[in-house]
């Protein structure tokens, strides 16, 4: 194995590297390092703890809102995303393959909706979820988010898809596939960096959830990790900031293990949407 | 990739190990047949009042689902508003008459309307007679302040009496390099001037030129009688009487600042002395009254809405809605939340002495005696609906343009807007 020597002159990447990681790890290490702290503590955010204050965990664990909330999340965020997915690339691959007006209209009615803020139609929904009894449900939550989650994977589907030859389909035409048996068995295998491009951006997205959460999910056992931790900030009283740090340290592993595991995905998710999205 | 997957197990077992202690404890509540009430409390709070309902479960077996959204009160509320879909109980933080009133039902029949204090009835009552909600605790809205700081500076809280009184105790305390007020403007608290200044040179009874009926009916001259008052403020700011960092601060900020001593006023509500003491326990503070624009004239304190909880008029569980608020109103209990809220009990058969906050009024009260004059929120008694966020435009005129500019941004400002939502 060859080591390349260090070069002098690239001494500037090395100093910009060391910024830039400090600039990154900073919000988590203020973050752990309020989580150790008591909320009298009037210390600076930077300085360490005297002595490490577990009283935010074990609040937090007394309480058990944030487990609930984790499984929660959990729930939503795998549903979510599972649904855009499995819609996103059924409604693609004839997107992609059959380059009619109707269709060339269907991809501009998509690309239209990803321009709507959520939020601006919030009434509407809140609305509509109220009649049907949809709200502090799991399925009111899943069905808003995934409709306003479906325009970019189905985008994102269709342009992966044109990229793949049509000869393979035509291929399996012809060894005596029906549509949905190309579909499943030639075009979705090829599909896999995509899929993973998408549960990690829209994953991500939905774990950290937070606008429409807020109306939709207001009975506290339906609480997502976003909720739990907004609750130790008051419209009056005093923010407890060491409390929402604690709550936010434990909200952050899983996205935390996920990224360890599944980091060559991220990488590559975040090339991939670069490139083709 | 092998250091990675072992930090990742780690975090694994972390998790799955904080996961079992807290089943072990968690529990969740039951639900049925429930009263939903909605507060803006959070926090210790929070805890207190979820305590107290759970007595009234266990006590009538009526469940009460609290949702609390936090500093995002407002906006739920005006979603669910547009939406026709209100909680059966909800607090209407100083609201009750102008923005929630449609949607209440009067509360006039119940037992504990008979003990509503008098300094409170005329905010939340309406022209009708109609009282909508169970007035737990008032806020006293003008000055806190940080004892100690005033007595090392040498300032006599009870010998200021005028505005060039405070202007003295200011120079005073800003010798000894401490920010005499602090004001957390990051969500639009330079509007809490409001509630001090402007009653003391218009509508209080002392007030000799009193514009009370002008600006209830839109005829008041802004230039001529608002101009007074930012110019006040400007000299302030000249004086560097305020934080510098008044525009970006928050109001977390400001009462950790009053607690440790390093600021010495601020203005708004008496809970910002609760808030303060939850930061530091020890803190020696005191509720200042705002003093008169002339010599001979009265001190006044602004009383508002505090806890209040209205029943929302199409609610299906009405009458445990109201049997709620009368458990919420007993003496016993009254006197446990104006403890916790930082204010003081709004029904006259509530005591609650003992308590810091009221402690600190009481004080007050003997400190200033016959020359102390109770007076409603001025934005909510004198201003139409919705111009709070116009007050902190036009103070905050005087901030970000100083000198004449600046102070005429901000009357012009607040005329043209009264003006405008005046003739709505």
């Amino acid at each position: 194995m060859q080591h390349r020597r260090f070069n002098p002159r690239n001494i500037w990447k090395y100093v910009l590297s060391v910024v830039l990681v400090v600039i990154y790890c900073m919000p988590l290490y203020v973050m752990l390092n309020m989580a150790f702290k008591s909320m009298t503590d009037s210390s600076s955010r930077l300085s360490p703890p005297k002595e490490l204050f577990w009283g935010n965990f074990a609040q937090l664990f007394q309480e058990g809102s944030i487990v609930r909330a984790l499984i929660n999340t959990l729930v939503i965020t795998v549903f979510t995303v599972l649904i855009e997915v499995v819609l996103g690339c059924m409604a693609a691959y004839p997107l992609a393959r059959h380059r009619s007006r109707f269709n060339k209209l269907i991809n501009a009615v998509m690309m239209g909706v990803m321009m709507i803020p959520p939020l601006s139609i919030l009434v509407g929904v809140y609305s509509t979820l109220v009649s049907l009894h949809a709200t502090s449900t799991f399925w009111g939550m899943i069905i808003v988010s995934a409709a306003f989650g479906l325009p970019m994977p189905i985008y994102f589907f269709t342009k992966f898809i044109t990229t793949i030859p049509r000869s393979l389909d035509e291929a399996a035409q012809i060894d005596g596939c029906n549509t949905l048996q190309v579909f499943f068995h030639v075009i979705l295998p090829q599909m896999k960096p995509a899929i993973a491009t998408i549960v990690i951006l829209n994953g991500v997205g939905m774990w950290n959830e937070y606008g429409y959460a807020l109306y939709i999910l207001q009975k506290p056992s339906m609480y997502t990790l976003t909720l739990t931790i907004s609750q130790y900030f008051s419209s009056g009283g005093a923010n407890n900031l060491n409390g929402a740090a604690a709550a936010a340290c434990i909200a952050t592993l899983p996205m935390i293990i996920m990224y360890l595991f599944l980091q060559r995905y991220f990488i590559q998710g975040t090339v991939d949407s670069a490139v083709k999205g | 990739m092998r250091t990675s997957k072992i930090v990742a197990s780690l975090a694994c077992v972390a998790l799955l190990g904080s996961t079992m202690a807290a089943c072990s404890s968690g529990s969740n509540s039951s639900e049925g047949d429930h009263v939903e009430l909605m507060t803006t409390w959070t926090g210790d709070r929070l805890t207190e009042l979820k305590n107290i309902l759970a007595a009234y479960t266990k006590e009538s077996g009526v469940q009460v689902q609290v949702i609390s959204p936090g500093d995002q009160y407002e906006t739920v509320m005006k979603t669910r508003m547009a939406s026709r879909d209100m909680p059966d109980v909800f607090e209407t933080h100083g609201w009750s008459l102008e923005r929630y009133k449609e949607y209440l039902t009067p509360l006039n029949d119940q037992s504990w309307a008979s003990n509503i204090d008098e300094a409170i009835k005329p905010v939340i009552t309406d022209d009708s007679g109609n009282v909508y909600v169970a007035p737990l605790t008032m806020s006293i809205n003008t000055i806190v302040y940080n004892r100690t700081v005033f007595r090392n500076a040498g300032v006599d809280a009870a010998k200021i009496r005028t505005w060039d009184d405070f202007e003295d105790a200011c120079a005073k305390i800003k010798s000894k390099g401490v920010t005499p007020i602090f004001i957390g403007n990051k969500s639009g608290d330079v509007a809490q001037l409001a509630e001090a200044i402007p009653p003391t040179m218009l509508t209080n009874s002392s007030v000799k030129n009193n514009q009370a009926k002008a600006l209830k009916d839109g005829t008041f001259d802004f230039t001529k009688y608002w101009t007074p008052i930012s110019q006040m403020v400007s000299k302030w700011n000249a004086n560097g009487f305020f934080n510098v960092d008044l525009l970006t601060a928050d109001n977390d900020a400001g009462v950790k600042k009053l607690g440790q001593g390093s600021a010495a006023m601020m203005f708004g509500g008496s809970n910002n002395i609760t808030q303060a003491r939850s930061y530091t326990p020890d803190a020696d503070l005191g509720i200042l009254s705002a003093p008169a624009a002339q010599q001979g004239g009265k001190n006044s304190l602004s009383m508002g809405e505090g806890m209040c909880f209205g029943v929302w008029k199409d609610s299906k569980v009405s009458d445990k809605a109201k049997a709620l608020l009368t458990y919420l109103a007993q003496p016993k209990i009254d006197s446990r939340i104006a403890t916790v809220s930082g204010d003081v009990p709004a029904l006259s058969n509530v005591k609650n002495d003992s308590d810091y906050v009221a402690k600190c009024l009481s004080e007050t009260k003997k400190m200033f005696g016959d020359d102390l004059e109770y007076i409603p929120l001025f934005d909510r008694a004198y201003l139409p609906n919705g111009m709070w966020d116009d007050l902190t435009n036009s103070f905050t005129d005087i901030f970000t343009s100083p000198g004449a500019k600046g102070v005429d941004e901000s009357v012009q400002v607040l005329a043209r807007t009264y003006q405008q939502k005046f003739s709505r």
